[in-house]
């Protein structure tokens, strides 16, 4: 019952990470855009195989930009405290653009999220097991 | 991560006009190319230093070492005030052309890749020159097919090259972060060509720019690190923390080592390395957070680590240099440190021992000899830092 509904849940997120483009929404800061994630919808999800060597790679890319851990609440997608704009890609994917100009793209691998940096790294994200209340 | 320099050239000389020939077997004045990086860069130049190491003051009596040193202190000076800033130098320069890339479909000129520098001495110090827009200029691309015929090319006279580069003194630093060290000496290639032994040419790249002069400069007011970022309110760091990574601890400052901070956020506290003997030790994945926040309750420096698998430093500089753009410095002692934005009283800084600037990348290793098997790799503890600079200059 328990993988049932984490199976569910990770199909509504993907879906909507396919989803239409993303509104920017604009920040009261006068810098850079601080958006915080929201604290209880979506679902966060952490760059997957810590501990595997190839994908060393892709996981410095991801910690670089913030999609270490990330939060995917419908089509938007929060990296520490920047909400990314992103916009559909081929295959059903999602295309972020990251802050040197280079993109990121999502895309449902099963029960994981592919990333595919334009500069050429890969790494796979799963869905963070701990549930928020759980964390305070 | 620092590669091997490279030993340089075995014809050099330098001219003063691009249009001029190089004359061959003529060496490339170094004294030129210093006394240019001291002028464009500010770097000071020790002027009595400098004068004890010319022939005439080594060979002056000591009846006469006094008044040669004042001379030949007076001369260079001069001489450093009437460098022609726009100067163009030649080097020759012993190279490789690297094996065929099939991922990349290209070859490399070996000099041209990151961390590559032309060391020389002048006036009894090291120099290392590198040159900014080199990696633009590093592949020599090509279809399979004419690449099997190139390389065969190449083994005929054991891949050996001379690089002929023209190019221009602009600054100090290596913008890749890559050459790290006492005067590093930035160039610009204006043109540069590939020949064999034989002198024919093998490559001639064209000149790129520099990437300083093609990435937008640096801004810290729109950093951010890990995507987390000063200047912002507490509570909305500690709504993205608690979201992320867990609970966060929130303790008031009691001895601030900076004016005006008042409390500080931490996430997962020395979790992120490890100690011998420790029971639970850091693993790769782990991440941890500090921030300090104001009186005011706006976040003015937060510091983010996250501990990986062993990885060469060249996967850490060259997606922090991607994501920032080219260095203001670097330093490798322990590990690498980049930094970026302006530079900042070092007491804002939780590692004091790196380049004191507004953002700055470590790359470190997580040594724990107790739980390490002696032929394991260590992990790689990644540390990114982040401090509001015009906060930090009103103070």
């Amino acid at each position: 019952m328990q993988l049932r509904s984490l199976v569910t849940v990770t199909s509504m997120t993907v879906a909507g990470l396919a989803g239409s483009i993303v509104a920017c929404s604009a920040s009261s800061d006068s810098r850079k855009g601080a958006s915080p994630p929201p604290s209880e919808s979506g679902q966060v999800w952490e760059v997957d195989s810590a501990s595997n060597r190839s994908t060393a790679a892709g996981s410095m890319a991801a910690f670089a930009n913030g999609l270490h851990v990330i939060v995917v609440d419908g089509d938007d997608i929060y990296a520490g405290m920047q909400k990314l704009k992103s916009a559909p890609g081929p295959d059903g994917s999602r295309l972020v653009t990251l802050a040197d100009g280079d993109t990121a793209s999502f895309k449902q691998s099963g029960s994981d999220i592919d990333v595919r940096f334009s500069t050429g790294e890969t790494v796979h994200m799963h869905q963070q097991s701990r549930q928020p209340e759980a964390r305070s | 991560m620092i590669r091997e320099t490279l030993v340089v050239g075995v014809v050099a000389c330098a001219i003063a006009a691009p249009a001029s020939a190089c004359a061959q077997g003529q060496s490339l004045d170094t004294t030129v190319v210093a006394l240019t990086y001291h002028k464009l860069s500010g770097q000071p130049l020790d002027l009595q230093a400098a004068a004890q190491t010319t022939t005439v003051v080594r060979s002056a009596s000591n009846f006469d070492h006094d008044d040669v040193m004042k001379h030949e202190m007076a001369r260079i000076g001069a001489q450093l005030d009437s460098v022609d800033k726009l100067h163009e130098f030649v080097v020759r320069v012993d190279d490789n052309i690297s094996e065929f890339d099939h991922a990349r479909g290209e070859f490399s000129i070996v000099l041209f890749e990151p961390g590559y520098s032309v060391p020389f001495n002048a006036f009894g110090q090291r120099y290392q020159l590198v040159f900014a827009n080199a990696d633009a200029m590093r592949a020599i691309p090509m279809p399979k097919d004419q690449a099997r015929l190139f390389d065969a090319s190449l083994n005929s006279f054991g891949r050996r090259v001379v690089d002929e580069i023209h190019f221009r003194v602009t600054g100090a630093g290596d913008p890749s972060g890559a050459v790290t060290g006492p005067r590093v000496v930035r160039a610009e290639i204006v043109s540069a060509r590939i020949l064999d032994p034989s002198g024919r040419v093998v490559a001639a790249p064209s000149a790129a720019r520099t990437p300083a002069a093609t990435v937008a400069a640096f801004n810290v007011l729109n950093a951010d690190v890990a995507g987390l970022t000063v200047g912002t309110r507490a509570e909305d760091l500690v709504a993205a923390l608690k979201r992320l990574f867990g609970d966060v601890t929130r303790e008031p400052i009691s001895k601030p080592v900076y004016p005006g901070l008042a409390t500080t956020l931490t996430v997962n506290d020395m979790g992120c390395f490890s100690m011998p003997g420790r029971s639970k030790n850091a693993a790769p994945g782990a991440v941890c957070v500090t921030a300090n926040v104001d009186d005011q309750d706006i976040v003015r420096t937060i510091r983010i680590e996250r501990v990986f698998p062993w990885m060469d430093s060249e996967v850490f500089r060259a997606a922090l240099v991607k994501k920032y753009g080219p260095v203001a410095g670097a330093q490798n002692g322990t590990g690498l440190t980049l930094g970026w934005g302006p530079q900042i009283p070092p007491e804002l800084l939780y590692d004091r021992s790196g380049p004191p600037y507004a953002l700055t990348a470590q790359y470190v290793t997580n040594n724990d000899y107790m739980s390490r098997g002696l032929n394991e790799l260590p992990q790689i503890r990644v540390i990114l830092s982040l401090v509001d600079a015009s906060w930090a200059k009103t103070k």
